[in-house]
């Protein structure tokens, strides 16, 4: 019983305390304590008592026998047999020389006594079934279970042919047996091996201990089948499967889980390595660690020529250098693919392995040597379980993947099979996996680099076959949304990206009008021009592309074929066009402060909007037309901006609105990061535009809202500059609305904040240009803010930074350039008559 | 201490940790051999009542233990510290666990609690594991410390200067604890045995 509110520390204090007085009078000096109280007495008094029975049971303890090992059972029955003389112990097991002593007949057996707790009903059972089972393993090689049973005084027994004879590796190593004579033993084995496989029994627990070699050079396999015997198969997860050796046990059994054939060939695989090599393939055999990364299937097998030792080669009665020479053949290919941590990836069958090692006992070649594309791909795809996918492993196999396909001749079907691997696992999934790797830029670079010339060789080539050309297309298209991609690739090639898109185009042009997919093909293309065009800031250019190829989207979508054109629907292309077109628009109007072109842009995105509105009504599984109203939106309030009409920030609060409300619901049907942002997004827009309308508590409301939304995706993400920048911009645009609200402290923090987030890159890409703009705002904002706290001279420190930022590259408006220098020339004629 | 205080060594653990929980998982390959010895010591001493050989290795055990952190993902561990005692307590989870799972199909555990110096009675009986495991949880709600040395002591194998250094206090202080917490165990673990005697006889 614990006291109530017992003070533990005032406890544990007398305790201790208690502890330094003789034994015999703790009790009664505790009690003297009246400063503690009555539970805190009775409590130390309880523990007294029970350091003191702790005390007590350590003496006990440790007078008691160290842990009896089991005694030897010499003489003993059990059942018609009488144990003779002790042959070898294992952990759960003890191995006698048994002889009949029923006077049936003579008979000399191998008894294995089995730890007790494995008696019981179910052992029985199990005995059954496997007796009849193991009967039919009737072979030269194997040696047979003759009986079991339970003892007299309850200990679980197993009855086997005795065989008298050397394990495989001691009997090799004493004889200084040739390679050719190991394998030759070895060949015995699997056979043994492969009869068991073919009458559904597994081993198990094959080591060079569990292989005998009589004198007259037979093999006898020993406890086959009985490992399962001794498995406690109610728990496989824990011992069941770990009835085993670690040494000889194949990654999935070191993981517990379910074994196959594919397990023993691992095993032989080990047996055989060691036989042949001399040593143990996977390191220090006594390292934990080499376990470890076995068991996470982390491990490969060292390749055996390098581990060859004079002693080792000596064995073998051949030179060092003729071992190794060995060593580095296909034999080595053979061992190593029996060791593939992938039990998929071994021989099938044991046989398998035997008429692989007979074609090199006889010089011809092997299979092992094969790994084809596809595996390395899949392979490589698969996601991999622990997450520990290394950079080099990557460039390796991306590397060879590439070889692989620019070294292929082969027919034009084969190409074509080559080719859509590429287009559809290679490119895409590798990809994503690799870029969802920390760190893994280089490794990226590689591919886009692998990939570029793998591509440029095909095209090269000149195909004939419309199928591969179309292909090839596709091919390039993928590759060149992967280079242009900004912020995921930090490469932002768009040069790269360009040319990538006019080939795609070029060889889609060739394939003529009658091919769905090569129109598709072209349109696709084309978008992704003006994707490039608009990020470069070549507007007109983009608006020009983008009307050139808008007809021919809308017919596709039209015609309603619903083929896809390089991962992308007709109805995807054609809303992407068109949206690509508003903006393209919008930015051209706003290099010139044209009221008449956001005007135009306002009516395309109104167009896009109803688009979008048809779409989702064919197909509700598309993203809410509402989600387009973002960009009306954008477009009111930049026709606000330019006018000074407030009627136009109306309009844009409702396309907002409309935007936020379908962020919601976006979000409410699907959780994640993304749709969160897209919230918060909306609301940062909301804000704003609030702010700008004159409704600034709407526009705090919003824009904190928007920032708790933001603040845990950005924190998820900390590495992500996108996430950063977002948080950045509704920071900045707090501090801007705390500035105009007079509340000076908390909005210079919130611009601060803001600050410390945005980091100009050294050298500005078009692809900065956002980043450009939020950073002038932000010191636009610091001056006004400084600007009212009479720190003039700040405001132009800061001031000058903005007009220098938006000067490094050509990306911003001029309008908006001439605005900075107008508030900096302001800022500083104040600085100058101010003391 | 071979590998107790791998930070004394001025090996970069904390960093490792770091780039652990930064999302670097190679980090973890690269962790785990400092920690490597302590790991199988404990493991080893998991198993000393068994003789093994054939059965559940301490090496399984160990790999259960590395399989459970690779595929934690990440968690937020800064220090040596947060990593010793995210070690023990995996340990502490995996023993109970399996006992649970022993005890539910009504078997003899066969995993059983390692024979520590101090606490030698602990592990005589079946039950221990996972009553130890209860008695640790509510030890932890009145002296977290204690339980936490505990902890380290009985499923990490660390010495009392281990502790005191994974937990940046004094050994004494360590001392001071694990007595404490031996006598409240064992009134906890073994309360049939007669040590009510005494606070009967002086209650008043």
């Amino acid at each position: 019983m614990q006291p109530h509110k017992l003070d533990w520390d005032r406890a544990a204090e007398l305790f201790q305390a208690a502890l330094e007085q003789p034994m015999s009078t703790r009790a009664a000096w505790v009690e003297a304590q009246s400063t503690y109280d009555r539970a805190t007495r009775d409590e130390v008094k309880s523990l007294l008592a029970a350091e003191r029975t702790h005390q007590d049971l350590c003496a006990m303890e440790h007078a008691a026998d160290p842990l009896p090992y089991a005694p030897e059972r010499l003489s003993e029955r059990f059942g018609p047999y009488q144990t003779e003389r002790l042959l070898g112990r294992g952990g759960m097991s003890a191995v006698y020389l048994a002889r009949r002593v029923d006077g049936q007949f003579e008979q000399t057996v191998a008894l294995k006594v089995l730890a007790t707790h494995l008696a019981g009903e179910e052992f029985a059972h199990r005995l059954r079934v496997e007796r009849q089972l193991l009967a039919t393993l009737a072979h030269p090689n194997i040696t047979r279970l003759l009986d079991g049973g339970v003892s007299a005084s309850g200990d679980p027994y197993l009855v086997m042919e005795y065989v008298e004879g050397q394990p495989l590796d001691r009997y090799c190593d004493q004889r200084k047996l040739s390679i050719e004579a190991r394998l030759h033993l070895f060949l015995q084995v699997c056979e043994a091996v492969d009869f068991a496989h073919r009458n559904l029994v597994l081993h198990r627990d094959l080591k060079p201990g569990n292989i005998l070699v009589t004198s007259e050079g037979a093999v006898k396999l020993l406890d086959f089948g009985t490992a399962s015997l001794m498995a406690e198969r109610t728990d496989p997860a824990l011992t069941g499967a770990r009835m085993m050796t670690p040494r000889y046990a194949s990654p999935e059994q070191l993981r517990g889980e379910r074994i196959t054939i594919a397990s023993d060939i691992f095993s032989l695989g080990v047996v055989a390595y060691e036989l042949v090599a001399g040593s143990w393939p996977f390191g220090d055999p006594n390292s934990l660690i080499s376990e470890l990364r076995r068991a996470v299937g982390d491990s490969s097998a060292n390749l055996p020529h390098t581990l060859v030792t004079e002693e080792i080669a000596a064995s073998r009665s051949i030179t060092r250098e003729h071992l190794a020479r060995m060593l580095r053949s296909d034999l080595a290919a053979i061992l190593l693919k029996c060791l593939h941590p992938d039990a998929s990836e071994r021989y099938r069958t044991v046989r398998d392995l035997a008429l692989d090692l007979r074609a090199y006992l006889s010089g011809r070649p092997v299979t092992a040597r094969s790994l084809t594309l596809a595996y390395r791909v899949r392979r490589f795809v698969t996601r991999n379980r622990w997450r520990v996918v290394l950079s080099a492993a990557v460039i390796a196999i991306v590397a060879t993947a590439a070889a692989y396909a620019v070294q292929q001749r082969a027919r034009e079907q084969r190409r074509l099979a080559q080719l859509r691997e590429l287009d559809q696992s290679y490119l895409t999934e590798i990809y994503r996996e690799v870029a969802n790797l920390a760190g893994s830029s280089k490794a990226r670079l590689l591919i886009v680099d692998r990939t570029r010339k793998n591509l440029d060789q095909l095209l090269a080539e000149q195909p004939e076959d419309r199928k591969i050309r179309q292909a090839l297309a596709e091919a390039y298209i993928q590759f060149a949304d992967i280079q242009g991609e900004p912020f995921a690739i930090s490469l932002g090639d768009t040069a790269g990206a360009l040319e990538s898109y006019r080939k795609a185009e070029k060889l889609a042009l060739a394939l003529g009008n009658a091919s769905v997919q090569g129109v598709g093909t072209v349109v696709r293309a084309r978008v992704g021009i003006a994707q490039i065009q608009v990020r470069a800031g070549q507007y007109p250019e983009a608006v020009k592309t983008l009307e050139a190829v808008i007809h021919t989207a809308r017919g596709l979508w039209e015609s309603g074929v619903h083929q896809e054109v390089a991962g992308r629907s007709p109805a995807i292309l054609y809303l992407r066009a068109n949206v690509l077109l508003g903006h393209a628009m919008l930015r051209a109007a706003d290099v010139d402060r044209s009221v008449p072109g956001v005007k135009q842009a306002l009516s395309q995105f109104q167009r896009t909007v109803s688009l979008a509105e048809q779409i989702e009504a064919q197909d509700p599984t598309a993203t809410p037309a509402g989600m387009y109203s973002e960009y009306t939106g954008y477009a009111s309030e930049l026709l606000g901006d330019f006018t000074g009409d407030r009627q136009y920030y109306r309009t844009a609060l409702s396309s907002f609105e409309r935007y936020a409300n379908a962020a919601r619901k976006n979000l409410a049907a699907n959780p994640g990061p993304k749709n969160q942002r897209d919230v918060a997004d909306a609301l940062v827009d909301l804000g704003w535009c609030w702010h700008l309308y004159g409704g600034q508590d709407a526009a705090l409301r919003a824009l904190n809202e928007a920032l708790a939304r933001m603040e845990p995706v950005s924190r998820a993400d900390p590495d992500s500059r996108e996430a950063r920048q977002d948080l950045a911009s509704v920071y900045f645009r707090l501090g801007a609305v705390e500035i105009s609200a007079d509340r000076l402290a908390t909005g210079m923090t919130h611009l601060q904040t803001a600050e410390s987030m945005v980091v100009l890159p050294a050298h500005i890409e078009s692809t900065d240009r956002e980043t450009v703009v939020l950073f002038a705002s932000i010191h636009e904002q610091i001056a006004a803010g400084l600007l009212k706290q009479k720190d003039s001279r700040g405001a132009v420190r800061a001031l000058s930074l903005a007009v220098q930022s938006v000067k490094k590259g050509s990306f911003v408006p001029l309008w908006r350039v001439q605005e900075l220098e107008r508030e900096l020339r302001d800022a500083s004629r104040r600085s100058g008559r101010s003391p | 201490m071979p590998a107790g205080n791998p930070d004394a060594e001025g090996l970069p653990i904390t960093q490792l940790l770091a780039d652990w929980h930064g999302g670097r998982n190679e980090a973890l390959r690269e962790l785990l051999p400092l920690v490597y010895n302590r790991l199988l010591q404990v493991a080893q001493s998991f198993m000393r009542r068994e003789r093994s050989g054939h059965t559940l290795q301490p090496t399984a055990l160990v790999g259960e233990l590395y399989l459970r952190l690779a595929s934690a993902t990440s968690p937020d561990l800064k220090s040596r510290e947060h990593f010793y005692s995210f070690c023990a307590r995996t340990m502490r989870w995996i023993l109970t666990d399996h006992a649970r799972r022993r005890e539910a199909e009504k078997r003899q555990a066969h995993l059983q609690l390692p024979l520590t110096d101090d606490i030698p009675w602990l592990g005589a009986r079946p039950s221990d594991t996972l009553d130890l495991d209860r008695a640790l949880s509510k030890l932890a709600e009145i002296d977290a410390r204690a339980a936490h040395i505990v902890e380290l002591r009985i499923y990490l194998g660390c010495t009392a200067e281990e502790a005191a250094g994974i937990l940046n206090i004094s050994k004494p202080t360590v001392d001071r604890s694990l007595t404490i917490a031996r006598a409240w165990l064992c009134r906890e673990l073994r309360p049939d045995e007669d040590f009510h005697q005494l606070s009967a006889d002086a209650a008043p």
